[in-house]
């Protein structure tokens, strides 16, 4: 059946001019030459926004490196306040001036000790102050933008979820599987070889191997079990309701140096999802970014939002939504507000693998038919990730 | 370093309590092995299981130069890459051993898993 249906949305994604989106395809269709310069522009601003939008339809993960518009190679995570010093200190080079690449997230929660959450004061009813603490990231990154001359930039962020009906480490019967999941990955018997207490109980190579082995072993065997676990719980509570906000800000260094900083911009994003009845969903979204523009003057403050509605299930969706964008601070020619709607069908081809066809501003420019619209984790945050599909 | 706990006061039970101030699900299981033998022998086992205020603890009889061998799990697959923190307390008549008090912490895998396995020697 879902073989079926993916062929079916493959042949009207590909017969029709109303065909797939991606965010990269710049293929503009006939219709745009209609349209006058003002709303071109303006209906190119918005289908790019809607791109970026699209693109990251949830509080981003990570704020700081969503406000530097990178992906890190490698994210610092400290466990304990030591670590945390470290990581900040692995920021800054031997010149005091701060390190290319450089990213790092933390839980307050983790690092400052006494801010433990047990799971019990986790699992307690609404939303405690605990609640809040232990979904509190913060989180730091440093970029430059191509260019010798161009300044870098340093990026603090911080994100919050308020509610998460779909957090699966509040439901009893979770936790109940949970627990039987990584139980039965415990291994039979110590490593062989230890030595007796009343020997030189000291660590060896052979040992350490030993040990390396069993807790190799025993994660892959928990990996396995707990990933089937949250993909269930995920699929079942699809469309559960949640509020998340994040925000973003940063700093121009030039040449690296902390002393000679100006503020370069602010970003924050807020987002719902609202069930409704167990086959439909609302989701919310909006995302003010102020940018002073002192590198680029065309640059402008711009709020965008935009609303869905979801029916269907975890794995086939219809979709109606509607994205905007209030401006100000804009350059000449650019409108102060420009809106686009888009309706479909969205399915599931594999985990985390969408194909979407419809109607719209978001399907307008991809008339190419070789374009499939391939959505990986988009589908404006209700995606499985970032909660309960990790690395897939 | 294998941890060396004690002294050991071979007259009062040894009782092991796992916590976890992460907000993970924990999983752990314990072996003895007496002086001078060779033969390890689990004797507690155990998991959340998702009641309320649950707790995690065994007692064991221990002289000086037993060995315990621990296996502690923890899960949250919301949250991968995320920083844990769980400890090993041992206690006896209700005191706490010295140098028995062991931290577990590290950050968990892209699944939100990790666990952490070594021995202890009760001096």
């Amino acid at each position: 059946m879902r073989a079926a249906l993916i062929v079916f949305a493959l042949l009207v994604a590909s017969s029709i001019p109303v065909t797939a989106q991606d965010a990269d395809t710049t293929q503009a269709d006939d219709d745009s030459a209609a349209v006058d310069d003002a709303e071109s522009d303006s209906a190119d601003l918005v289908r790019r926004a809607a791109a970026s939008v699209i693109s990251s339809y949830s509080v981003p993960d990570m704020p700081a490196a969503a406000f530097l518009g990178t992906t890190p190679a490698t994210i610092t995570r400290p466990a304990t306040a030591r670590d945390f010093l470290i990581g900040l200190a692995s920021g800054v080079d031997e010149h005091g001036q701060a390190r290319q690449g450089f990213a790092l997230e933390a839980s307050p929660s983790a690092i400052v000790p006494g801010l433990g959450v047990s799971l019990d004061q986790y699992r307690e009813p609404g939303i405690t102050p605990r609640y809040l603490l232990a979904n509190l990231l913060i989180s730091l990154g440093a970029a430059r933008a191509a260019g010798d001359s161009s300044p870098t930039v340093l990026a603090y962020g911080v994100r919050l979820t308020l509610v998460d009906r779909r957090d699966p480490m509040r439901d009893p019967a979770f936790l109940e599987a949970l627990g039987d999941s990584i139980a039965r990955c415990r291994p039979r018997a110590p490593i062989p070889g230890i030595p007796r207490a009343d020997s030189s109980s000291q660590m060896n190579a052979l040992l350490r191997d030993l040990l390396a082995e069993h807790h190799d072993r025993a994660v892959r065997c928990m990996d396995s079990h707990t990933r089937k676990l949250a993909r269930r719980y995920a699929r079942a509570h699809w469309n559960a309701s949640s509020v998340s906000i994040a925000y973003a800000g940063g700093e121009q260094l030039q040449r690296g140096s902390f002393a000679r900083r100006r503020h370069a911009g602010d970003r924050v994003w807020a987002t719902g999802a609202i069930r409704v009845s167990g086959i439909a969903q609302t989701l919310l979204y909006a995302d003010w970014t102020h940018d002073r523009g002192d590198a680029a003057p065309d640059v402008f403050d711009a709020l965008s939002y935009g609303a869905r509605f979801n029916v269907g299930s975890e794995s086939v969706n219809g979709f109606v939504e509607l994205l905007g964008q209030a401006r100000s601070a804009t350059p000449s020619g650019v409108p102060g507000r420009a809106t686009a709607w888009s309706a479909g069908l969205e399915l599931r081809a594999a985990e985390s693998l969408w194909i979407s066809a419809g109607l719209g501003e978001r399907f307008r420019r991809t008339a190419s038919p070789d374009v499939v619209a391939v959505l990986a984790s988009v589908r404006w945050g209700i995606s499985l990730r970032p909660w309960l599909s990790p690395a897939e | 370093m294998i941890p060396r706990v004690g002294p050991i006061d071979p007259t009062a039970p040894v009782r092991i309590e796992v916590a976890c101030d992460s907000g993970h699900a924990v999983a752990y299981a314990f072996w003895h092995r007496p002086p001078g033998t060779d033969e390890w022998k689990k004797f507690a086992e155990g998991r959340t299981d998702g009641s309320p205020g649950e707790r995690h603890q065994a007692t064991l009889d221990a002289q000086p130069h037993a060995q315990i061998y621990y296996w502690v799990a923890v899960s949250n697959p919301a949250r991968p890459h995320a920083a844990y923190h769980a400890h090993l307390t041992l206690t006896q008549r209700d005191a706490p051993v010295p140098h028995g008090s062991i931290d577990l912490h590290g950050t968990t895998d892209a699944a939100g898993n990790d666990s952490v396995e070594q021995w202890l020697d009760l001096v």
